[in-house]
């Protein structure tokens, strides 16, 4: 049950008789309760008359998945299966970071009769948004009172990563068609796989001059590369505790996810297989054996329900994981946080076992933050602050050292940077056929 | 943004999805709110556990019957300690026919139907006029005066004064004898110890003296004119009513005529003179107005508290600043002070930068790289070498002056390796 705001100044109403009844019998006790009295006697009627709420059938229609920045149209059909005219006001009781419209919509329903209620859900976290209940309030027929019934009617919205890096994905594309001969310009040594013999024109290296070739045709030939297709990349993203730290409003495991979309969308034009792993002491998304189109979507679906566990990640199974996946030699990135050399023991033990049979790349985000602490000393507080700052890049930078020691790559960069920079060194790597 | 939400009628069949992206439908509903039937039968423990409650609320409240709430003391019919129902039913049933009066003309009445009557007036809260008391005593026969104050005794019996109430023991055991000629007084033997009177003339006799023998004080005095005052009102009430010889004094005073007047005076017996009072000038309407604004304003509590459904929970994921643990460290470098600390990682940090400038590898030593950028600037290596290694700080202003001069040399190598400002 629930009231009205009619039903206060309804009570509130009763003002006027007592006072001025009262005054002229003398009885304005008397009058108080039987005003009272017709108060509850309306209540009564109006929450006998209003149509049962039970009585309605709820649909909902929404779409399976949205982008996070990205508006989803949803759908809840209510259907008034009962005999009387239901007067309802209705409560969609999403999650608060799915970006319901606060607005509880007022429907009148004829008997047997269906209404849609249309909203535009703006989520506002990546994973998964839930609804679970509807709360529909049948009110009288003179606005009194309502019956309230809470309707299970579930439903789920599934955001995924924004994928805001893809505005970086046509220049890295137009970068990997250079490699592969598609374009004019050819250089040597732009992959080690050999693509096929064409005719030498004019800017071509003479160095690619294949003379053997020529010698049984008329024409000089010039023998074409390409970067190595096929090649297998590991993405590992950790999902342990350092990655819940925020960095410029954007949690580090966001922006890896970022990085490894690039990375994926990139190397999967080139040809080359990736597979994805988010992991901290346990398997939190795995992606296997997707290809093209197929790759990205599966990637931001099962990466968008991951979110940060607060536990230290168990680097010393990363390498078993790896060769569940792969037993080829393969390049291995790892979403990460280099940060202090403590706090990076067990990554450090754990890499020389893959850089013995893989090629490894480290990326981790960087504080700009950072930086511009070390950079500011006004004040006393601030000259400690850049102390701390600068302890703070040292002992990165002693652990990127202790890194290539043992063979990886390091890749460092602020959110913004990161996602291209991991791309770069990627397209590098597949120059200089390294991969 | 278009307008987020719109309610539009559709007819049965199912419409368009709106969005592009595959869609499901959902048509389960089943009600989480329990029925009203539900509602009794999940909660039947404490709704009965309620009305056992309630019961035994109820019948203890019966069960202690008018012993409950705020009795006047005295009161003829009331079995609470300070009540004085005992002495009343001891007397009735001794075949004293008792008037119970609540207004002098009750009073009034009963003296005049029954002439020589004993009267026994208790008036705790002086709502009788002295005038009017002194009416009502010269009708009666006998006069039982108890506890009065100092204006019943002006009115009544003007020689006798209050004298207060003497610090004694209740339970002591020379508790003070008679010592006067009252029978009742003599019977009792003793009694309770309370407001005690003096005398100023011969004509009253005082009993139960006590004080100093030039001024003794009476609890019981009796005026040649058949008044008895009774200054300890223990002597009547149903907790004392047993104790000493109360209860041989009371029924002697109050029994000694066939009929006895028992005359509690209320507020019916006020003047209606004066100024009027709170009560006559507001008006009738104001008590039930101010009522009904209460109920309103609870009704509007549970109009604007009546919560649309259960509330929803999310889990939301943790956030960590990252900047946490290097605040963290400068707030300890700085309350511990340790300068030597702060001040060497801002010369490591330099002296990197500065080795990356002079194209020096990074495992050099920092003694060379001092060398280098003394030989780069042209200055005097111990120079420096004291600001890169040497000089240690000694106060909080050392900190900053070298932090300032790192910063200078770190910018006099930038403009002296790249003078452009190419790289930097």
């Amino acid at each position: 049950m629930a009231i009205t705001g009619r039903l206060v100044w309804l009570t509130a109403l009763g003002l006027v008789p007592v006072v001025v009844l009262g005054q002229a019998t003398g009885e304005p006790g008397l009058l108080l309760g039987a005003w009272l009295v017709l108060v509850v006697v309306l209540l009564a009627i109006d929450l006998a008359a209003a149509a049962s709420p039970r009585a309605t059938a709820l649909e909902r229609r929404l779409p399976e998945r949205v982008r996070l920045g990205e508006a989803a149209d949803t759908e809840l059909l209510v259907t008034n299966t009962g005999r009387r005219t239901l007067r309802v006001r209705v409560r969609d009781a999403w999650q608060p970071s799915a970006g319901a419209p606060g607005i509880r919509p007022r429907l009148t329903i004829p008997a047997g009769e269906r209404r849609q209620i249309l909203s535009r859900l703006t989520p506002t976290r990546r994973g998964e948004r839930h609804v679970e209940t509807v709360t529909l309030r049948s009110f009288g027929p003179l606005g009194l009172a309502a019956r309230q019934v809470t309707l299970r009617a579930p439903g789920t919205l599934r955001v995924l990563p924004p994928f805001n890096a893809r505005k970086h994905l046509p220049s890295r594309l137009a970068r990997l068609r250079e490699l592969d001969g598609s374009t004019s310009v050819m250089v040597r040594g732009a992959g080690t796989e050999f693509d096929s013999l064409r005719e030498y024109v004019r800017g071509d290296d003479v160095r690619s001059i294949d003379w053997r070739a020529t010698a049984r045709r008329q024409d000089v030939v010039v023998r074409t590369w390409r970067p190595e297709r096929d090649r297998r990349i590991v993405i590992v993203i950790d999902t342990g505790r350092t990655s819940a730290a925020r960095i410029a409003d954007e949690p580090r495991i966001d922006t890896a996810f970022e990085s490894s979309l690039l990375l994926a969308a990139l190397a999967s034009k080139a040809g080359d297989r990736v597979d994805v792993l988010a992991f901290d002491r346990r398997v939190r998304a795995r992606i296997q054996g997707a290809t093209g189109a197929a790759l990205l979507s599966r990637m931001v679906d099962a990466l968008a329900p991951v979110d940060p566990e607060l536990i230290e990640t168990d680097w010393a199974s990363v390498p078993g994981e790896i060769r569940q996946i792969t037993n080829q030699r393969a390049l291995v990135v790892l979403l990460t946080t280099i940060d202090a050399p403590a706090a990076s023991r067990g990554l450090l033990s754990m890499l020389p076992q893959l850089t013995r049979r893989h090629r490894v790349v480290v990326a981790s985000v960087t504080d700009p933050e950072a930086l511009d602490a070390a950079a500011s000393r006004a004040t006393l507080e601030d000259v400690y602050r850049a102390a701390a700052a600068e302890r703070q890049l040292l002992d990165i930078e002693r652990v990127r050292t202790a890194l290539t020691q043992v063979g990886a790559q390091v890749v460092t960069g602020s959110p913004e940077d990161l996602p291209p920079a991991l791309s770069d060194l990627y397209l590098q790597l597949k120059a200089t056929g390294q991969l | 943004m278009t307008t987020p939400i719109n309610a539009v009628p559709v007819a049965s069949a199912p419409t368009d999805s709106p969005a592009s992206n595959p869609v499901r439908t959902a048509s389960e509903s089943s009600a989480e709110t329990p029925t009203v039937r539900q509602f009794f039968r999940r909660n039947t423990f404490w709704i009965l556990l309620g009305i056992v409650a309630l019961g035994v609320v109820l019948l203890s409240a019966i069960l202690r019957g008018g012993a409950s709430g705020t009795s006047i003391p005295l009161a003829a019919d009331s079995p609470a300690p300070d009540g004085a129902k005992a002495v009343i039913e001891v007397l009735k049933n001794q075949g004293v026919t008792v008037h119970v009066a609540d207004t002098a003309a009750e009073a009034d009445a009963a003296l005049v139907e029954n002439p020589g009557a004993t009267l026994a007036v208790f008036d705790g809260a002086g709502y009788l006029d002295s005038d009017r008391l002194s009416e009502i005593v010269s009708e009666a026969g006998r006069t039982v005066l108890i506890a009065p104050d100092f204006g019943m005794l002006q009115a009544v019996a003007p020689s006798v004064r209050l004298a207060g109430s003497p610090d004694e023991d209740e339970d002591a055991a020379d508790a003070p004898a008679a010592a006067c000629t009252v029978p009742a007084a003599e019977r009792a033997g003793s009694m309770a110890s309370g407001l005690s009177f003096g005398i100023d003339d011969d004509t009253s006799i005082g009993c139960f003296g006590s004080g100093p023998a030039d001024a003794p004080s009476y609890p019981l005095v009796v005026t040649n004119d058949g008044i008895s005052i009774v200054g300890p009102r223990a002597v009547f009430d149903n907790e004392h009513i047993v104790q000493r010889g109360n209860a041989a004094l009371a029924l002697n005073l109050l029994g000694e005529t066939g009929d006895l007047v028992w005359y509690l005076p209320t507020t019916a017996d006020l003047e209606a003179s004066g100024p009027p009072t709170l009560q006559a000038l507001t008006p009738d309407w104001l008590v039930p107005a101010t009522s009904l604004l209460a109920i309103t304003a609870l009704v509007a509590i549970f109009w604007r508290g009546r919560r649309f459904g259960p509330l929803v929970v999310e889990d939301l994921p943790v956030t960590v600043p990252s900047g946490e643990t290097r605040e963290g460290r400068a707030r300890l470098y700085q309350r511990s002070s340790a300068r030597g600390r702060a001040v060497d990682a801002l010369r490591i940090g330099a002296t990197g930068r500065i080795a990356a400038r002079l194209k020096l590898p990074r495992s050099s030593a920092v003694v060379e790289v001092a060398d280098t950028a003394a030989a780069t600037l042209g200055r005097h290596p111990s120079e420096i070498r004291a600001l890169l290694v040497d000089a240690p700080p000694t106060s909080d202003r050392d900190v900053v002056a070298l932090s300032d001069r790192l910063n200078d040399l770190e910018r006099d190598i930038r403009h002296a390796t790249d003078p452009l400002g190419r790289n930097s």
